[in-house]
C-alpha cells in the first residue's frame, strides 16, 4: 500500500475524528456552564447532586463511559442506540462539559470579591454584575486552561475506537493488521500534531487579542 | 433635623459583635471622617450605611425622611435572627430557595413559636414570615442604594472596560431601568425609533458628564486608558469620579488613601477636598490624621464597636476627652523608636 494511499485513508478517518472534536465542545461549552452553575448553586440538594455527578465522570474512565452510554441503554431498557457516532458524542461531551465545568468555576471563584461590590454599589443586579463584570474577566482568565483541555480533547477522539468509530487510529490498525505494514500507526501521530498545531496558533492568538488589559 | 442621621447601628457577625449602636448626625454639604484603630468597626459602619452589609438594627435618615428601618435584633439574647438577615444580607438579589436552607438551619426558637408544634409547620411559618420581610426590605434597599456613592480602599475598577466605560456603563444602566414599559424596552432596539433616538441623546449627555467629572478629578486625557496603565492615584481618581456619575446625595470613602504612597495620597484627597467646595456631602474612613483635622467638619473616633468621641476636628484632635481618644492619637505622634 503506498504512501498516498494510507494518507487518504486516514485523511478520510480524520473527518470522524474532527467530527467528534467540534460536536463534542458544540455541546460541552455550553453544558459545562450549565454544571458550574448547579455546582456553584447556593441550594444545597442541586449542589451535592451536581458533585456526586461530576465525581463520577471524572472518577471513571472516559472510555468506559463510552462503552457504557453505546451499551446499556440497549442491555438495561431494550432500545439499543443504533449510531455510534451519537453515543460517542454524548460521552465525550457529558466528560468533556464536567471538565469545563470545573474550569469555569475555578475561574468564578477566582474573581476578587471587590468586583461584585463594585457592581453592588453601582446599582447593578445581580445579572448584569455577572455578564457585564465577572464573566468577561473569567473568559480571559480560563483560556490557558480551556485550551489545555480542547487540545486534549483531540486525542481522546482516539477512544472512540471502543465502539467501532472509523476514526483515524482504528483506521490505522486495520491497515497494519490486513497489510503487514506497521508504519502507518507511526504516521497517525502526524495528523493529530497538525490539528494541534492549529489549535496552538488560534489560543495563542485569542490571548494575545485578550491582553489589551491585564487584571 | 439633620440632613444626614443614623441611628441606634447595630452589626453582629455570628457571635462577634462589631457595632454597638453607633448614632451620628451630618449636615449637608459637610465632611464626617470616621478615625479608630483597625477592628473598631469603623469600615463596618460604612458597609452598613450602604448596604454593602445589612445592619441587625438601624434607623437611616435622609433628607429628614426615614429611608432604611431595621430590627431583626432579638432582644432576650442579643442574638440576630438569622432568618432575614441571611437572605438579603447577600445583596438582595439570591434565590428563594437559598434562604429556605437558610432559615431552617437557623435555630427554631427565634421563631417565637410554640415548642410542641412540629418541626415542619415551624420550618413552613418561618419560611413564610422571612420571604415577605427581605423582599420588602430588598426593594427599600434598591431604591436607597442610589444615594450612596462608594470608593472602595482596593478601587475596584473594573479592568476589562477602559476609563470612560468604567464611568459610564451604571449610568447608563440607570437610563435604561427609567423606561418603564415592556415597549420602550423592546424599542431602544428599534432602529428610528423615538426610544432609541432619546436613548443616544441620553447616553451623549451621560458620555459628556462623564468627561466633564473626569476633567474635575484632573484626569480628562486618561478616558480611553485601561485601568491598568494608571498609577494607584489617578485609578482611585476614577473611582471617585465612576461613583459621582450617579449624583450620590452621600458619597463614602473606605479608607481611599491606605494603598496609595504619601504622594498619591495627596492627589487623592486633594480631590476630596474639592469635591468639599461643590458641596458634597462625604463619610471618609482613614488613618490621614492630617486630612481628618484639616478638611473635616466633623470627627467621630471608634473603639469596640462604639462611638467614643465625636465632635469637630478642634474638639477631637485638640482637646480629647476620652482616655481611648487620648491613647490613639499620642500612638499616631509616637516615633519608632520610643517604645
Amino acid at each position: 500500500m503506498s504512501f498516498a494511499d494510507v494518507t487518504l485513508k486516514l485523511l478520510e478517518a480524520s473527518k470522524y475524528t474532527i467530527g467528534i472534536f467540534f460536536l463534542t465542545l458544540l455541546i460541552a461549552i455550553p453544558l459545562g456552564i450549565v454544571i458550574s452553575a448547579c455546582a456553584l448553586s447556593k441550594f444545597k440538594p442541586l449542589k451535592y447532586v451536581t458533585n456526586v455527578f461530576i465525581w463520577i465522570i471524572r472518577g471513571t474512565p472516559l472510555m468506559l463511559q463510552i462503552i457504557i452510554v453505546f451499551y446499556a441503554p440497549g442491555l438495561l431498557f431494550d432500545t439499543p442506540i443504533k449510531d455510534r457516532f451519537m453515543a460517542a458524542i454524548i460521552a465525550f461531551s457529558i466528560n468533556y462539559a464536567v471538565y469545563f465545568a470545573e474550569i469555569y468555576r475555578g475561574g468564578i471563584l477566582s474573581m476578587p470579591l471587590g468586583q461584585y461590590e463594585a457592581g453592588k454599589v453601582l446599582c447593578m443586579n445581580r445579572a448584569q454584575i455577572n455578564t457585564m463584570i465577572i464573566f468577561p474577566q473569567v473568559v480571559k482568565k480560563i483560556t490557558p486552561a480551556m485550551s489545555n483541555e480542547i487540545i486534549t480533547l483531540v486525542k481522546d477522539t482516539s477512544l472512540a475506537n471502543v465502539i467501532g468509530i472509523a476514526e483515524i487510529i482504528i483506521t490505522a490498525k486495520s491497515i497494519v493488521s490486513t497489510k503487514a505494514i506497521i508504519w502507518p500507526m507511526f504516521y497517525t501521530g502526524v495528523f493529530y500534531l497538525a490539528m494541534v498545531g492549529l489549535l496552538t496558533i488560534l489560543f495563542k492568538w485569542l490571548e494575545k487579542k485578550m491582553n489589551y488589559y491585564r487584571a | 433635623m439633620a440632613f444626614f442621621e443614623v441611628k441606634d447601628v447595630y452589626k453582629n457577625f455570628g457571635s462577634n459583635r462589631v457595632l454597638k449602636g453607633i448614632d451620628f448626625q451630618l449636615e449637608e454639604g459637610q465632611v464626617l471622617a470616621i478615625i479608630g484603630s483597625s477592628g473598631s468597626g469603623k469600615t463596618t459602619l460604612l458597609r452598613c450605611i450602604n448596604f454593602l452589609e445589612i445592619p441587625d438594627k438601624a434607623d437611616i435618615y435622609l433628607g429628614g425622611e426615614n429611608i432604611f428601618s431595621v430590627d431583626n435584633l432579638d432582644k432576650s439574647n442579643g442574638e440576630k435572627s438569622m432568618a432575614d438577615v441571611e437572605e438579603i444580607s447577600n445583596g438582595g438579589t439570591d434565590n428563594v430557595e437559598s434562604k429556605s436552607t437558610n432559615s431552617t438551619e437557623s435555630g427554631i426558637d427565634m421563631a417565637a413559636l410554640p415548642q410542641n408544634q412540629e418541626t415542619v409547620t415551624v420550618r413552613q411559618a418561618k419560611k413564610k414570615t422571612s420571604v415577605k420581610i427581605s423582599k420588602e426590605k430588598k426593594r427599600q434597599i434598591a431604591q436607597q442604594k442610589l444615594k450612596f456613592g462608594m470608593v472602595f480602599q482596593s478601587f475596584n475598577l473594573f479592568p476589562h472596560y477602559n476609563v470612560k466605560r468604567n464611568l459610564v456603563l451604571a449610568a447608563r444602566l440607570k437610563y435604561d431601568k427609567s423606561l418603564k414599559s415592556i415597549g420602550e424596552k423592546l424599542n431602544k432596539y428599534v432602529v428610528g425609533s423615538d426610544v432609541r433616538k432619546n436613548r443616544k441623546i441620553a447616553f451623549k449627555e451621560i458620555d459628556d458628564r462623564a468627561e466633564t467629572i473626569l476633567q474635575r478629578v484632573g484626569l480628562g486625557e486618561k478616558v480611553n486608558a485601561y485601568p491598568c496603565e494608571l498609577s494607584g492615584g489617578q485609578q482611585q481618581r476614577v473611582a471617585i469620579a465612576r461613583a459621582l456619575i450617579l449624583q450620590p446625595e452621600i458619597l463614602c470613602f473606605d479608607e481611599p488613601t491606605s494603598a496609595l504612597d504619601p504622594e498619591l495620597t495627596r492627589e487623592v484627597l486633594k480631590v476630596i477636598k474639592d469635591l468639599k467646595k461643590d458641596n458634597h456631602t462625604m463619610i471618609v474612613v482613614t488613618h490621614e490624621m492630617e486630612f481628618a483635622r484639616k478638611v473635616a467638619d466633623k470627627v467621630i473616633f471608634m473603639a469596640d464597636g462604639v462611638i467614643e468621641e465625636q465632635g469637630s476636628p478642634e474638639e477631637v484632635f485638640g482637646n480629647p476627652k476620652s482616655p481611648k481618644t487620648q491613647a490613639f492619637l499620642q500612638e499616631g505622634e509616637k516615633s519608632i523608636d520610643e517604645d
